[in-house]
């Protein structure tokens, strides 16, 4: 008995070792909206107007470890290997300050839209690099991927669709997108009739401003078609 | 031996005396209830409250009065109609409600809210022959607590705006006469934020008009008929609020809730799925007037290729009237009109005073042509567009010259029922007849020195098979020096736009008008179960 009770005493550790106790280290966190939970995500600029040129992901750099009383610095880098973004497509910060006493800070990736991306996807990986504060932390997350495009295509939900806006055509769907919130996909799932019909109307309204602003040239789309929503 | 057979035969067909006892006319009797309800008339001319209670009775004729045993009971309907109901896999019809085995009825209402028929059964317990009343002699409504039926009267209070009730015996189906003063502070505590501007009936998330949309000069509200509950507001109330509040006119009618804002049409169609938000502006290139049709088309018998417009506007920046098609993004065009029209709906000519929806449902435009007031009448409503939409030949046109003030004119009211139409200048108010080929108006209230007139009304387009429904018609004055409002209600002949008392005395309510006192400075009208 005395044996055992000298085991479960020895057993038994300090409530110190359930806290953190390795060199402090970095990870990254995508903003959840886009990454929901994972460690990339995927961007398209289609839903947005054409005077949007690039879109900021905020990605949270968080410690693993204690907060200290001084200011420390993280690297991130970009793997080039498994990156096929040109350099004047992105713009990642090559550190990231974490201040005194926080536990994480925002890093700030821009990605740029251009006339290329109309026809490609392009890819940027971007990782932690070890820093006199900070080693390198768990692999699941030392890493974030970001794939993004300007790419148009016919929604395979436009059969639903057609009662609303009519017979499809890029023209029409981008000049749609540009006249909608930015980000809206049209589905009779989530939206209400009314809510639809409201676009039509909104639509048809846009349409009219562009047409009266463009006397003899009714805007008409890539097949020379004139677009109506009728 | 066969004509001795054939013989026993006839013999025995000759006579059968059988073995039953056939009652004379006389004794069976005719089971009947007396046509002429005088004592209890009108007793069903009203909506029910749980609590009200209902006190009824009706002579039975019969020869044996001592054998008929009663029975009182209603039937639950569905859209006021008693039919078949999902009752788990089946559909069954709602099992009666007895509520009383009298004759006469002394009944405390404890339905649920809803439309009920509601019968008498007299039965012999000799012979078992059965008669049914239906004293009601369509549906009765059960109430919603909390949900005040009568005369809407928004009102202005200490820069503010209030609802007030009031309700007459005239109005048949509220139960008598009650001025519910501030009604809508006494309901929720506050105010409506502004100064009024208009009150219509609306919808608030069914196809029913079950609710109020109130303007004031600051913002726009949904509220439920129960309990005044508000549903949206200004900025909760549109898939993308207009950058511009000024909330002109509204109309519920045809499942769809219309809209004026700012010279644009908004909709919102009931019948289908929503988000209790009115559209984006209906597309188009318009100056939508602050008119609306309250009858556009009509189910019953409609005339084939009829316009079957949804809403009818009038342009103002092009001086046209502009049907709205049912689903429609856009506005859309009458057809050109023919050089043998009396009147064009395509150019309305001259300073425009007042448009509205009157008799025959015809739309009226008052209108100064060379210094002359005349009345303008198109028909939209169940007619073909032939390019010709003149509503009543050269009648199309009506000098309105003898009408006395109408240049002073500042308010109008008409209702569909009738061909008068009415008018107010600050002092004074007036009906004009546009069918009984009278050139000279009507004089109908001359206010008191200190009173100036802030509203006018003529209730009654829902009609049918409530008789005072479109012969009512309602002034509103204020006294700046007292600070008090006067309501006064004329039961009016709807084509002469003349004090008539027809139904008063019939239903027990001769008194016309009847003036009641102690109002706010009521700015505008309407009554949900009549428009």
């Amino acid at each position: 008995m005395p044996i055992l009770a000298l085991i479960f005493m020895g057993s038994c550790s300090s409530d110190e070792d359930f806290y953190y106790q390795d060199t402090a280290r970095v990870r990254l966190v995508g903003p959840e909206v886009w990454t929901v939970g994972s460690d990339s995500l995927t961007f398209s600029f289609v839903s947005y107007a054409a005077e949007i040129t690039q879109q900021v992901m905020p990605v949270d750099v968080q410690i693993m470890g204690n907060a200290v009383n001084h200011d420390r610095i993280a690297n991130i880098i970009v793997d080039p290997a498994l990156t096929t973004a040109s350099a004047s497509q992105f713009n990642v910060p090559a550190t990231v300050l974490i201040p005194a006493d926080s536990t994480h800070a925002f890093l700030p990736v821009t990605l740029h839209r251009d006339a290329s991306l109309q026809s490609n996807s392009v890819r940027l990986r971007i990782i932690v690099a070890e820093s006199s504060d900070f080693a390198v932390g768990v692999n699941e997350e030392n890493h974030l991927t970001f794939i993004w495009n300007d790419k148009l295509a016919k929604p395979s939900n436009w059969n639903d669709l057609k009662e609303f806006f009519g017979v499809y055509s890029d023209g029409k769907y981008r000049f749609m997108l540009e006249n909608a919130t930015p980000g809206t996909t049209f589905n009779i799932e989530t939206m209400s009739w009314a809510l639809l019909m409201s676009y039509k109307i909104k639509f048809q309204n846009a349409l009219r401003l562009y047409n009266d602003a463009h006397p003899g040239q009714p805007f008409t789309d890539e097949n020379g078609n004139l677009v109506t929503f009728d | 031996m066969l004509p001795l057979l054939a013989t026993m035969f006839i013999t025995s067909c000759a006579t059968d005396d059988g073995n039953y006892n056939y009652l004379t006319d006389e004794e069976a009797g005719v089971l009947g209830f007396d046509t002429v309800d005088t004592q209890y008339k009108g007793v069903f001319y009203r909506q029910f409250n749980i609590g009200d209670t209902i006190n009824y009775d009706r002579v039975v004729t019969y020869a044996h009065p001592e054998r008929l045993r009663y029975r009182w009971f209603t039937l639950k309907t569905n859209y006021n109609i008693y039919q078949a109901e999902q009752a788990g896999n089946s559909m069954v019809y709602p099992p009666a409600d007895t509520i009383a085995h009298s004759r006469h009825l002394n009944y405390v209402v404890d339905l649920k809210p809803g439309t009920y028929f509601i019968y008498l059964m007299a039965e012999d317990s000799v012979t078992g022959m059965k008669k049914y009343l239906n004293p009601a002699g369509q549906y009765i409504v059960v109430n919603q607590p909390g949900n005040q039926g009568g005369l809407y009267l928004l009102s202005e209070k200490n820069g503010n705006s209030t609802i007030e009730v009031f309700t007459s015996p005239l109005m048949l189906i509220y139960g008598g006469q009650k001025c519910l003063y501030d009604y809508y502070h006494q309901q929720t505590g506050h105010y409506l934020e502004g100064k009024p501007r208009f009150i219509r009936g609306t919808m608030t998330g069914t196809k029913s008009k079950n609710g109020y949309l109130v303007a004031t000069d600051r913002n726009l509200y949904r509220l439920n008929s129960v309990g005044l509950q508000t549903m949206n507001d200004w900025n909760s109330m549109f898939y993308n609020t207009p950058e511009t509040f000024n909330p002109q006119a509204s109309w519920y009618g045809n499942n769809c809730d219309f809209l004026i804002n700012n010279g644009k049409l908004h909709v919102l169609y009931a019948d289908k799925t929503n988000d209790r938000k009115f559209s984006d502006p209906i597309a188009g290139d318009y100056v939508a007037a602050p008119f609306l049709m309250k009858n556009t088309r009509t189910t019953w018998r409609p005339v084939a290729g009829a316009i079957n417009a949804w809403q009818v506007i009038y342009d103002q920046q092009h001086n046209r009237f502009r049907p709205y098609y049912a689903q429609g993004s856009q506005i859309s065009n009458f057809k050109s009109t023919l050089k043998d029209a009396i009147v064009d709906a395509n150019a309305v000519p001259g300073d425009i005073k007042a448009i509205f929806q009157s008799g025959g449902n015809y739309t009226c435009v008052l209108t100064n042509v060379d210094n002359t007031p005349k009345l303008y009448r198109y028909n939209f409503y169940n007619v073909v567009d032939s390019g010709n939409l003149s509503a009543s030949g050269t009648r199309s046109i009506i000098d309105l010259s003898g009408c006395t003030d109408i240049q002073r004119a500042k308010l109008f009211a008409s209702n569909t029922p009738g061909y008068a139409f009415y008018y107010a200048t600050s002092d004074a108010v007036y009906s004009f007849s546009a069918s009984s080929g009278a050139i000279t108006s009507n004089t109908v209230y001359t206010c008191l020195p200190g009173e100036e007139v802030t509203a006018i009304y003529a209730w009654g387009s829902a009609g049918g098979g409530w008789p005072t429904s479109s012969c009512c018609f309602w002034i509103a004055v204020w006294n700046e020096g007292t600070q008090e409002g006067k309501l006064i209600q004329y039961e009016v002949d709807v084509n002469y736009g003349i004090p008539n008392s027809m139904f008063g005395p019939m239903f027990g309510a001769p008194e016309n008008p009847v003036i009641t006192t102690g109002w706010g400075k009521i700015v505008d009208m309407m009554c949900l179960d009549a428009e």
